[in-house]
């Protein structure tokens, strides 16, 4: 076989739902076709990171080229280009299907399409790839194949009478996926001759050979020796080797068009070839850099302070080191009166952050405390000028606001139609507008719902779940900025704006938010000598009020037979508990008020 | 140069330990009580030389229950006091109801104690069961006839904030006040974690709830005339307890028995609470000498107990390099409404006399 014959090249990618057996079959297509064996061959080798593992879903991609004699006699060169399964990371998932001709869609036939299976199928749909079903967990007892076939040709609308039935667990009918994938996925029709363009899927770091993008190449070929461009970023390179994955790296001569692999150049930063980023070269170089290009867009904030004031420094180090390998993960130093110095970081979404916030804790060990997490806003002033604000304490004055925009979602929610109900008023509760809803099948239906990103970001999931026993799955898309009735409200404490309390909530949410907050500073905040309200307000109205009585009486009755060493005692531990207080007037707010206000997982 | 002291003995044993006793007290085995005094009187021995320079004003023996001794161990006990007591104008006792005989009174008096403290603490039969307490209410009164034919001075206890909504506390003070004793004490429950109590009671009253308890208490005895001269105790005009005045004065005190704490000159020491090791002689357990920052927060936390308060004059020369942080601390305080200062007296208004634990928390941040 010409290695180079495109005609024998198929690149391609896999899409699931969590759960849906996405990994299992990549591991069962690597072992099938001998690339690792068995012995070599963790379980689940794509999902290379403990986190991933234990989620059961891919946050970085992992890639591998694998050899397969097909049943026409030729060996076929597959790569298998994985791509992370959350929505967090839409831009990823759609430069890597950008780098493929097809995608395997991979459905659990027991479980059916969900909203997640959608999602990745409409970004797949977008980039013209030729989308091949899979029936997965075809063993199972529950297996119901035929109407899964039905779903996936009604709600997706596509064929899937011939769809492979697999095991990819027992590795039963793999074979039948090798088929399928060279049967319909087109192979590359590249040109070897015309200018290098490659693009630039995902990229990793490693400490001694620096950043390492993995790439498709569509036009042309790249060597070591090359001097290359990145031309997004404008920085220039000598490449200083290439090569491929088996999934283990292997260099290669060269990778041309239609092949996909990695280079390495001593690139110093991960920035210099970020996701989506046009390869050519210096001497021949394209005209027009591959379309699609974004810089990630941070969507969610949260602030992450550390526990203890001293991991301050360990918490930069940390994020400048997870930020080696995630060109999305932003950060900046933030001081908040209530919980000191720290870090606002940006995220591209709540999986994300998640993600980062465990990474950070498990992997460098860190106390942290995050704030619970905000969307950026777009504020445009009667003098025209448009600012994107994140801390309300950067808000304009009211009356210099001439557009006031949150972000906008569209989600797809999918549930069994028992809970259709349900789901509406949760939508509706969160400011939802009901675009429309299909039925997928007697069981279930797929409602398709605009909603505010701010909405979402904090509980949804977890009110989906309970609203629906567990059965709601739910996927969004950011759609576009939104003029939007919002407000910044503040706390007063004792009359006394409290900055690190003030926030920004849509006006019809903001008297059950300002409730919520004040109770809760009730609760937190122990009595004092004299009354204390809490109070939330907008402008000059207070829309929601509580007091804290004042306290009559804190006194040790006894003194004992002149022991009074225990007396000490218990007041050293009081004054310990009174140095972590904050003094605002004269009144003492303790940590913990902060937390169960700016906290997030204190719901 | 002579220099007065007061002295405390204790006396560890009880028939049955009350469920919120955090005291040290046990229940004797057999000899235990005849070791004891024989370690006591050893103890005492150890410090003829401070003896020798004092002029012993008060001496109270507490527990405990000491009258748990019979009449052999009592005198024992006394006898060993007797050369001490020669200057002595106050000698107190304390008692159980259920322990007290006319015998052992006579004792009592024959050796110089004029003065009785009652663990009452509560008349309804209920509560005194919750709380452990072997006596009943009839032998309260008994008891009181019995001290009373000898001995005049009496103090009597009475705890209060049993539980949320509980009403008892009233009827108790109802019936103390029939037996006019001189000086009441009233203590709020305090329940520590460790003891049976805490399994025993569900609910706690709330210091909305004490507050409202020790007002109403306070209100009544004041109105038959008992007046309050420390947080929690209260007499007829005159009956101030002299011992205990010297703890909330910081008066050099030295105490002796098990587990018992001393002040002499700003050292503070205390005995082991361990029977075996005091048995055996092994008695100091801690030792520390107070930094002048130290004995003035002592100063503060204890003086201001006190309802008369304390001479700021005095303090201020006591602890010059710190005349600014106090002058502070007592600014912001005054501020508070918590304490005021008339001429050189520096007290704590009834609100900062609810409020101590605050006025002291705000001292030790200023400090």
């Amino acid at each position: 076989m010409n290695k180079h014959n495109q005609k024998y090249i198929r690149n391609f990618s896999i899409i699931a739902h969590i759960d849906h057996g996405k990994s299992t079959l990549a591991d069962r297509m690597i072992e099938y076709t001998g690339a690792l064996t068995s012995r070599q061959m963790k379980e689940q080798v794509l999902d290379n990171m403990d986190l991933e593992r234990e989620r059961g879903i891919t946050i970085k991609l992992q890639t591998s080229r694998l050899i397969y004699r097909a049943k026409d006699g030729h060996d076929y060169h597959f790569n298998l280009i994985d791509t992370p399964g959350h929505v967090d990371f839409t831009y990823e998932v759609s430069r890597s299907l950008a780098a493929c001709e097809g995608a395997l869609l991979v459905v659990d036939a027991s479980q059916g399409v969900e909203a997640q299976t959608i999602a990745n199928v409409y970004l797949a749909d977008k980039e013209g790839l030729e989308i091949v079903p899979v029936l997965n967990k075809i063993d199972l007892p529950a297996a119901r194949p035929d109407e899964v076939i039905h779903e996936i040709e009604d709600v997706i609308g596509i064929l899937a009478e011939d769809a492979p039935r697999i095991s990819a667990k027992s590795g039963l009918n793999i074979q039948d996926v090798f088929e399928a994938i060279i049967d319909k996925v087109p192979p590359p029709q590249g040109d070897e001759d015309a200018p290098l363009k490659a693009l630039v899927f995902d990229s990793f770091y490693d400490t001694y050979r620096g950043a390492i993008p993995l790439l498709r190449v569509f036009d042309g070929c790249v060597k070591k020796g090359d001097s290359i461009r990145m031309m997004a970023a404008d920085q220039i390179y000598e490449v200083t080797e290439v090569g491929l994955f088996t999934p283990a790296m292997l260099p290669v001569e060269e990778l041309r068009a239609g092949d996909v692999g990695y280079l390495t150049a001593s690139i110093k930063e991960v920035k210099h070839v970020r996701v989506g980023e046009t390869i050519t070269h210096t001497d021949r170089p394209v005209e027009k850099a591959l379309p699609g290009y974004q810089k990630a867009l941070p969507m969610v904030f949260c602030g992450l302070y550390p526990a203890e004031g001293e991991d301050y420094d360990n918490i930069r180090d940390a994020l400048e080191k997870l930020q080696l390998n995630d060109a999305a993960l932003t950060f900046e130093p933030e001081t908040s009166v209530a919980l000191g110095f720290g870090y606002r970081c940006g995220f591209l979404g709540l999986l994300h952050l998640e993600i980062i916030q465990e990474r950070l804790e498990r992997e460098f060990d860190l106390d942290l405390i995050a704030t619970a997490p905000s969307v950026i806003y777009e504020v445009t002033t009667h003098k025209g000028v448009t600012t994107m604000i994140q801390n309300p304490s950067n808000l304009p004055h009211p009356t210099e606001i001439a557009s006031f925009k949150e972000p906008i979602v569209t989600a797809q929610i999918i549930v069994p139609k028992e809970y259709v109900g349900n789901v509406m008023e949760l939508a509706q509760n969160r400011r939802g507008i009901f675009l429309e809803m299909q039925y997928i099948d007697e069981r279930r239906a797929i409602l398709h719902y605009d909603l505010p990103l701010n909405e979402i970001i904090y509980d949804f999931f977890d009110a989906l779940k309970s609203k629906t026993r567990g059965y709601g799955s739910f996927d969004y898309d950011f759609k576009e900025y939104q003029e939007s009735d919002l407000v910044k409200m503040d706390i007063l404490i004792n009359k006394e704006v409290i900055d690190a309390f003030s926030l920004i909530v849509h006006r019809e949410k903001s008297v059950a938010r300002g409730r919520q907050i004040v109770e809760r500073l009730r609760e937190a905040i122990p009595r004092q000598q004299f009354p204390i309200p809490i109070q939330a307000g907008i402008g000059q109205n207070i829309i929601a009020r509580e007091t804290i009585r004042a306290l009559r009486k804190d006194v040790l009755a006894k003194c004992y037979g002149g022991d009074i060493s225990r007396k000490k005692k218990l007041l050293e531990k009081q004054k310990e508990g009174k140095k972590r207080m904050r003094q605002f007037g004269n009144v003492e707010v303790p940590q913990q008020a902060f937390l169960s206000v700016l906290k997030f997982d204190d719901e | 140069m002579m220099n007065d002291l007061g002295l405390y003995v204790h006396i560890p044993f009880c028939q049955a330990r009350c469920h919120y006793c955090d005291f040290v007290s046990l229940c004797p085995r057999p000899g235990d009580i005849d070791n004891y005094l024989g370690a006591l009187e050893k103890e005492l021995l150890g410090f003829d030389r401070l003896f020798d320079r004092s002029i012993i004003e008060t001496i109270y023996i507490g527990g405990g229950t000491p009258s748990i001794l019979n009449l052999d161990q009592t005198g024992r006990l006394l006898e060993m006091l007797q050369p001490l007591r020669k200057a002595v104008t106050e000698f107190t006792i304390e008692a159980n109801p259920e322990s007290v005989s006319d015998e052992k009174v006579r004792l009592w008096q024959d050796h110089g104690i004029d003065r009785v403290s009652l663990g009452m603490q509560t008349s309804d039969p209920l509560w005194l069961k919750t709380l452990g307490r072997i006596h009943t209410t009839e032998k309260v009164a008994q008891a009181v006839d019995i001290i009373r034919q000898r001995i005049d001075c009496l103090n009597i206890d009475l705890i209060y904030g049993l539980a949320p909504g509980d009403k008892t506390y009233m009827k108790t003070l109802e019936e103390i006040i029939g037996l006019r004793p001189q000086h009441i004490s009233i203590y709020e429950l305090e329940v520590y974690d460790h003891l049976p109590l805490a399994k025993m009671l569900s609910e706690r009253v709330d210091s909305d709830e004490s507050f409202e308890q020790f007002h109403r208490l306070m209100s009544r005895l004041e109105s038959v005339g008992y007046q309050r001269y420390e947080v929690s105790n209260f007499s007829l005009p005159g009956f101030e307890a002299k011992h205990n005045q010297r703890y909330w004065k910081r008066q050099n005190t030295l105490g002796v028995g098990l587990g018992a704490h001393s002040l002499i000159d700003n050292k503070r020491f205390n005995n082991t609470a361990d029977l075996t090791q005091y048995l055996a002689g092994e008695r100091i357990e801690h030792r520390e000498n107070l930094s002048s920052d130290e004995a003035l927060l002592e100063e503060i936390m204890l003086g201001l107990r006190r309802v008369k308060g304390m001479n700021y004059r005095n303090l201020i020369k006591q602890y010059p390099d710190r005349s600014d942080m106090i002058d502070r601390f007592v600014q912001q305080q005054i501020q508070l409404d918590r304490l005021i200062l008339t001429d050189d007296c520096l007290k704590a208004t009834q609100l900062g006399l609810d409020l101590l634990d605050r006025i002291v928390l705000d001292f030790m941040s200023l400090q």
